[in-house]
């Protein structure tokens, strides 16, 4: 619970400042940020809030189904035009994939620097 | 059929249920067949999806403090991401880029030119895109299902999709996830490796300030 009440402590206070300014990212991308400062200056022990946020993260797919089923909701009621969209979508988005990850691998040449042996598959979890 | 905490259990209990079927080539769709599923249980029920969203409002609420936890994995892996920092800037606005000028310059190359003032932040985390969506003068609904879709997309493709293509290091897979899928790609990174998680999270809080920068030229231009 504590882990719980800590974390929405955060949500809050990012969403606090999220309404104090004209133009913000969301409330809880100011939470996350703050929290990752708490924690990397030992303001939030890790163990205060591990447990809790794996817990959260784990299901984290769980929380957006009703965002999902509304969507499959209106696709269902758009008809020819669910099939323009979709098509839309998936080249975009798929682009925007290949490109990200092309460029976080090294594409572009930018900055070879890295963590030599980390973060490659075959890690296995 | 169910009341509201009736929704709450089936959903939960089909999702539980989904997730055990995930293996192989299944991996990643136990969202789209739990959401299809209570998609079609609400028809057969005929209970309206609105009634169903705000029976599900104490699930949804959840997200709020699951994004901020983010920040755990974050401070986890910092080390390893801040190592690769200037790769990642640069991955996160190609990728923000490439995705929403794609999906704008497809709406008018297939003769729907007002489309793309509703999809060109759809890679954005929902709240970011859809302030965004009503200042370039798009569709509220459809914005909203627009980033929905592309999560699920991405999510879909998902890691092994990207290895396919040639992108095997788990923190690039987990930048394009966050970059281009935004929460739903975030999600599923986070359930396949946590560094992958971390640099999605990551890429997917900046992607968003990102594609707000890039629409902020065309948000006068609604005439």
């Amino acid at each position: 619970m504590r882990d719980l009440a800590i974390l929405l402590a955060f949500a809050a206070g990012g969403q606090w400042v999220a309404d104090r300014l004209p133009w913000s990212p969301p409330g809880t991308v100011w939470g996350l940020v703050l929290l990752a400062a708490a924690l990397k200056v030992g303001w939030v022990r890790m163990g205060w809030v591990e447990q809790g946020a794996e817990f959260l993260l784990g299901w984290l797919s769980l929380f957006f189904i009703p965002l999902v089923v509304n969507g499959i909701d209106v696709l269902g009621a758009m008809g020819w035009r669910a099939i323009e969209l979709l098509a839309i979508l998936a080249v975009s988005t798929t682009l925007g994939l290949i490109a990200a990850g092309w460029v976080a691998e090294g594409g572009l040449g930018v900055s070879p620097r890295r963590a030599a042996g980390e973060g490659e598959l075959g890690h296995g979890r | 059929m169910a009341g509201e905490l009736g929704w709450v259990a089936l959903t939960v209990g089909l999702y539980v249920l989904a997730r055990r079927g995930e293996r192989g080539r299944l991996r990643g769709w136990g969202l789209v067949a739990t959401a299809g599923a209570l998609w079609v249980a609400l028809r057969l029920t005929g209970t309206p999806p609105v009634r169903y969203s705000q029976a599900l409002a104490p699930v949804t609420f959840l997200l709020a403090p699951a994004t901020v936890a983010l920040a755990v994995p974050l401070v986890r892996h910092w080390p390893l991401l801040a190592a690769r920092g200037r790769r990642m800037v640069a991955a996160i606005a190609v990728g923000g880029l490439v995705s929403s000028f794609s999906a704008a310059l497809l709406s008018v190359g297939l003769g729907l030119p007002g489309l793309w003032r509703t999809l060109l932040p759809h890679s954005a985390t929902t709240p970011i895109a859809l302030p965004l969506v009503a200042a370039l003068g798009g569709s509220a609904e459809l914005g909203a299902v627009a980033t929905v879709l592309t999560g699920l997309i991405g999510s879909l493709v998902g890691p092994a999709g990207l290895a396919r293509l040639g992108i095997r290091d788990r923190v690039a897979q987990g930048v394009a996830l966050g970059t281009a899928s935004s929460g739903i790609g975030t999600a599923r990174a986070w359930r396949e490796a946590p560094e992958m998680g971390a640099a999605a999270g990551l890429a997917m809080a900046l992607s968003g300030v990102a594609i707000a920068l890039l629409c902020l030229p065309f948000v006068n231009g609604r005439g």
